[in-house]
């Protein structure tokens, strides 16, 4: 092939080098994990966001919307409402979301954050 | 003077090029916001090819300040400066070998998945996660098609150039 | 042959899609809150329709009762200056109910603490402390004796009343969402919780539903099993304001005008009558634990307190589970 012959030495070490790259980005994440929580973040009913919980995983999320902006943090298997600029402080002072099938709300912002894992353990929650 | 309007024209052609990229959602596959194909890389290789290195490093400048005042992002530019100075470095460097050890299309491959490694880069730290680098191997894999797609058009380009002996 | 076993594989793959029921679930925002209404039925159509319908009765609800809009009938007695208006239905039986409610818990329970809760300024960007002045020239207007029913669904307020159908509102909509629906559905209606029929994905049929942990809510320390039944909170953590050190919810006292201090962090009534369980969870935080552990025995209302010494206490046929971790401790109380 013309494209072949056109190669030379240095580019499949280059080639070589950079597979190398990618395979050790991906070492940290052999391991599957035994309980999956994801996380769905949607602003005004629309996801924008839906994020597989790892441990070790850390990450920040800003949400700006019309009305407000709210910042999101995730850490191993948490999620919160670090900040939100709305009047009440609801979701922020709702805390850490840690198991599947709770749920913390920005109203005026009209941003939610859900946690969804295969086993639902109650139907829901009073309060 | 010529020397002037030579970099006016090939800023413009990569702010044409950055232009067009922002049209191709990468955000979808990498939700990082900002992230960029690095299309106008083919201006790069052929500024590192055609001019010298104080030139090149003018041309990305000036494409970058005037790209981000166009976007209105400043991760957007974060991510286009490390990307793009990545880039620069190691094909600045690989080219010295051209035609010895390297082929253009290893080269601007190298120079394509050294811009996804300074856009990552950038993102981990604005971002502030070191997960973000899950994202790496992909952009890498991508980084072959992409590389060899610019290496080519800077070949053809150059190609023309020269066969109407024009020289810079 | 092939077009026996054609109509044989239609027909029973018809019978599989008769006995798994569909599932229609929606999130909204309605009176101010998050909600969520989940509908079991035969057919992904039936579902949606339910649950549409339901949707629809709340938000419809939601404007009529709502003393934010001003469009309601709720808002038009406020603003009449003691001039009687008619009330539209729903409005009228819930004001009703409200008013009954109150006598039922002698006033710890008031449909007319909107003038201490627009004094306070809870939930709103500016919440105060207000000086003793204040609270005592607002407690002139707070009482439930000054709504005046007249007929044909008329009401006038004395004494510059104003009425906050907050306390009920939620538990009101999850009654009227469920009544007569034949098919299992689930209501969360701003953590007021309506669970009705046979949970479909539960072995025996009941719903398992979680009591919010005060310092985390949308984490549970306790959850009971129950059936065609509303369970409701009221709790010192929803909305409020901290000031100095010292924690001003949204729950008052109507005799005293300040937010109901005492050992409770929150108290849970479990009835099939969601607007009195809603009325009665802020009258019982209000009477405070033993005067609201005696309320229930001497009326037969099953009811959760969960107190500030991280104690659980329950008054009637309530079968709680602590959850796993929860730092605290059930007492039964009988």
């Amino acid at each position: 092939m013309k494209l072949l012959k056109a190669l030379k030495k240095g580019d499949f070490v280059i080639f070589a080098v950079i597979l190398i790259i990618a395979t050790i980005c991906l070492i940290p994440f052999i391991n599957t994990q035994t309980d999956q929580l994801i996380c769905e973040i949607s602003q005004d009913n629309k996801i924008i966001h839906k994020i597989i919980l790892n441990k070790g995983y850390k990450d920040k999320i800003t949400v700006e919307t019309e009305n407000g902006k709210s910042i999101i943090y995730i850490e191993n298997n948490s999620v919160w409402f670090e900040y939100s600029d709305c009047p009440d402080q609801v979701c922020v002072h709702t805390g850490k979301l840690t198991h599947a099938g709770q749920i913390a709300v920005c109203l005026p912002n009209k941003v939610i954050i859900k946690l969804i894992g295969q086993q639902n353990q109650i139907d829901a929650i009073a309060t | 003077m010529r020397k002037l309007s030579q970099c006016g024209l090939l800023v413009a052609l990569a702010l044409v090029l950055s232009l067009i990229e922002r049209l191709i959602p990468l955000q979808l596959i990498v939700p990082i916001a900002g992230i960029k194909l690095g299309l106008a890389n083919i201006v790069i290789l052929f500024a590192l090819i055609m001019l010298d290195i104080k030139q090149t490093a003018v041309i990305f400048i000036c494409r970058i300040v005037l790209s981000s005042i166009f976007a209105g992002s400043f991760t957007g530019f974060l991510f286009s400066f490390l990307g793009g100075l990545f880039s620069i470095i190691i094909m600045y460097i690989l080219l010295k070998w051209e035609g010895k050890l390297f082929s253009f299309y290893g080269i601007s491959i190298a120079g394509a998945a050294a811009h996804n490694i300074g856009q990552i880069i950038a993102a981990i730290f604005v971002l502030n996660s070191v997960y973000i680098v899950a994202y790496l191997p992909m952009l890498l894999i991508c980084s072959f098609p992409l590389g060899f797609i610019t290496g080519y058009t800077a070949k053809i380009v150059i190609n023309h150039l020269k066969q109407i002996h024009l020289t810079v | 042959m092939k077009k026996r076993v054609f109509t044989l594989f239609i027909m029973l793959s018809m019978l599989c899609g008769c006995s798994s029921l569909k599932n229609s679930s929606q999130d909204f925002f309605a009176m101010d809150t998050f909600m969520n209404i989940s509908v079991w039925a035969n057919s992904n159509t039936e579902a949606d329709t339910i649950l549409s319908n339901a949707q629809k009765e709340v938000n419809e609800l939601s404007n009529c009762l709502s003393r934010q809009v001003s469009s309601s009938s709720i808002a038009k007695l406020n603003s009449a200056n003691g001039e009687p208006v008619t009330l539209d239905d729903n409005a009228y039986n819930a004001l009703k109910q409200a008013v009954e409610l109150a006598k039922f818990t002698d006033g710890a329970f008031d449909p007319t603490t909107a003038v201490l809760s627009d004094l306070w300024g809870i939930g709103t960007d500016s919440p105060s402390v207000p000086s003793d002045e204040q609270i005592n020239e607002a407690l002139t207007h707070v009482g439930y004796e000054n709504i005046v029913f007249l007929e044909n669904n008329g009401v006038k307020l004395l004494n510059g009343a104003q009425i906050d159908l907050g306390g009920i509102g939620k538990g009101y909509a999850t009654d009227l969402i469920t009544e007569g629906v034949s098919t299992p559905m689930l209501a969360s209606l701003g953590g007021n919780i309506g669970a009705y029929g046979e949970n479909p994905n539960s072995d025996d049929g009941l719903w398992s539903i979680g009591l919010a942990d005060p310092d985390n809510n949308s984490s549970y320390i306790a959850s009971v099993r129950i059936k065609d039944l509303s369970i409701v909170t009221s709790g010192d953590y929803e909305r409020y304001f901290e000031q100095d050190g010292v924690r001003y919810h949204h729950i008052f006292n109507p005799k005293t005008g300040y937010p109901a201090q005492n050992e409770l962090r929150a108290v849970t009534v479990i009835d099939k009558n969601s607007t009195c369980a809603d009325a009665l969870t802020t009258a019982l935080f209000v009477m405070g634990l033993n005067t609201g552990i005696e309320f229930c025995k001497s009326n037969n209302i099953n009811a959760v307190f969960i107190t500030k010494e991280h104690k659980i206490y329950t008054v009637g046929s309530v079968n709680l589970t602590l959850a796993e971790g929860a730092d605290y401790e059930i007492i039964k109380s009988s």
